[in-house]
């Protein structure tokens, strides 16, 4: 499989390697990309063994769903660095994932969301310059307030804020924030970084895995033409 | 062979896409692919131009081509027991001919000589190895359903056939393309966000080799001409695309001095 061209990062030092599907190599002309933006730092070892069950029974399901053609997806785990763990790739090639083997001290939840963020936006232009219509979900998944991010937020704000100006972008790109626990201030990091919702939720198997329901209804809804559902916990 | 299929409905059609694509293998050798363009004036237009893709179809699976001498013969015959089958449906589902308004182009492909035959009835375009056919009829086409109650016996068929409908027998298919008169309507937005240097969509979708290996080619092509170009097509279009891709027509050199000459 070939990698596409990389955008330049080199004012970020990330270090980073996407492998992002080549373009040219998929074969439907819609997409639905999903960025997974998960932190990792050791707060999270409490529900990291639900939230690995949860997210591979998302994969599972997904890989054999009718959308698993057209549905694209990326991760980065984060704690105080952040790890690109895919680029974009098609569901089926998702292999099981184990969130706990990158347990960190930090939250860089800003540059995680940057770095997803522009990866997602560049890999949709490319995209749409070979023909391939995109909707792109971003959901982010932590616990804690960020404590360690080279970015401030109104970096991620101002990219979100870029793209809603046209008008072609407005149905078809959505942000989510969960917030695990009790621990943060959720809604300062929505608003300082212009993520659309916000979802507040416990650290339970069951709530865990409610999240992750959600998520595969908000792509299956994206998928069917509609608007991603707005989180109702 | 890669077959390249597209329909999109146009900017002017708000409910319904009235053009329909048909490509379906009727045997190892021989294949019938076809394009309809339903009546925008006429009723419920998406239906007539599916019913009489579904009907030419059934009649061409009876009928087994593999029984003729040639793909013209078979055509002829199926498009003879097409007819009989279309009165037939109109006088059970009590339709009017309004309801049948569907301009008609059939491709039938012998895939193991790479030949085959087109008819055309009513208006479209047709690309024969880089020769390109405009059926133009002035927008009024010259709908089969106009002819239902005057076609009775095979005198009449073969009286119909000359004078209304236009064959094409291609002894070698290299690049061929029949579509629906939708693909004449593409219109560039001027709004100066988008590319300049733009490419003509009759050729960027039937000529150029761009993707040619992906199935989706035809769709993408027309999302990078809306999305990069601006261009929108504003009637429906359906268009099968066929290309030949035999190691020994490359060989021989026959697609490059097509496309030097084309």
């Amino acid at each position: 499989m070939k990698t596409s061209n990389l955008p330049n990062y080199a004012d970020l030092d990330f270090n980073l390697d996407f492998a992002n599907f080549n373009p040219e190599d998929i074969e439907v002309d819609e997409t639905i990309n999903a960025v997974f933006v998960i932190d990792t730092s050791y707060s999270v070892s409490s529900y990291i063994n639900d939230l690995n069950q949860a997210f591979n029974d998302f994969t599972d399901s997904m890989q054999s769903s009718h959308i698993a053609d057209k549905l694209f997806v990326s991760i980065i785990e984060f704690s105080g660095d952040v790890n690109v763990t895919s680029g974009f790739r098609p569901v089926p090639s998702i292999p099981q994932m184990d969130f706990s083997k990158k347990l960190g001290g930090w939250t860089a939840l800003y540059d995680a969301v940057y770095t997803g963020l522009k990866n997602a936006l560049d890999y949709r232009e490319n995209l749409e310059n070979s023909g391939v219509e995109t909707k792109t979900l971003l959901f982010i998944i932590t616990d804690g307030e960020d404590n360690s991010s080279k970015n401030p937020p109104q970096k991620v704000k101002s990219l979100i804020d870029k793209l809603r100006k046209e008008e072609r972008n407005a149905f078809s790109f959505t942000t989510v924030l969960f917030g695990l626990g009790d621990q943060a201030n959720f809604k300062k990091a929505q608003k300082d970084m212009g993520i659309e919702h916000l979802a507040q939720i416990g650290t339970s198997g069951e709530e865990i895995k409610k999240m992750i329901g959600f998520i595969s209804q908000s792509i299956s809804s994206v998928s069917a033409g509609k608007q991603a559902l707005a989180p109702v916990f | 062979m890669q077959v390249h299929q597209l329909l999109k409905r146009g900017e002017n059609h708000k409910d319904f896409c009235e053009d329909f694509v048909m490509a379906y293998d009727l045997s190892e050798r021989y294949s019938i692919y076809g394009v309809f363009d339903g009546c925008s004036s006429g009723l419920e237009s998406h239906f007539a131009s599916a019913l009489i893709a579904k009907i030419f179809r059934a009649e061409l699976q009876f009928l087994e081509p593999d029984s003729f001498e040639n793909t013209k013969e078979a055509l002829n015959r199926a498009m003879l027991h097409g007819i009989e089958s279309l009165s037939s449906v109109r006088n059970n589902l009590l339709l009017e001919t309004d309801e049948l308004l569907s301009t008609i182009i059939v491709f039938l492909v012998d895939k193991i000589e790479m030949s085959g035959d087109i008819m055309a009835i009513g208006d479209g375009f047709i690309s024969i190895n880089g020769q390109m056919h405009k059926i133009e009829q002035n927008n009024q086409p010259d709908y089969l359903a106009y002819y239902l109650d005057q076609i009775n016996t095979f005198e009449d068929y073969e009286s119909w056939l000359s004078e209304h409908v236009l064959q094409f027998n291609i002894p070698q298919i290299i690049d061929v393309t029949i579509s629906t008169d939708g693909i004449h309507t593409f219109q560039k937005l001027n709004n100066k966000d988008y590319e300049q240097n733009a490419p003509y969509p009759l050729d960027f979708l039937i000529r150029d080799e761009y993707m040619i290996d992906n199935k989706t080619m035809l769709s993408r092509k027309c999302n990078i001409l809306r999305t990069k170009f601006g261009f929108t097509h504003q009637d429906d279009i359906g268009i099968i695309r066929i290309k030949n891709n035999s190691p020994k027509l490359i060989q021989n050199g026959t697609i490059s001095s097509y496309f030097a000459e084309g």
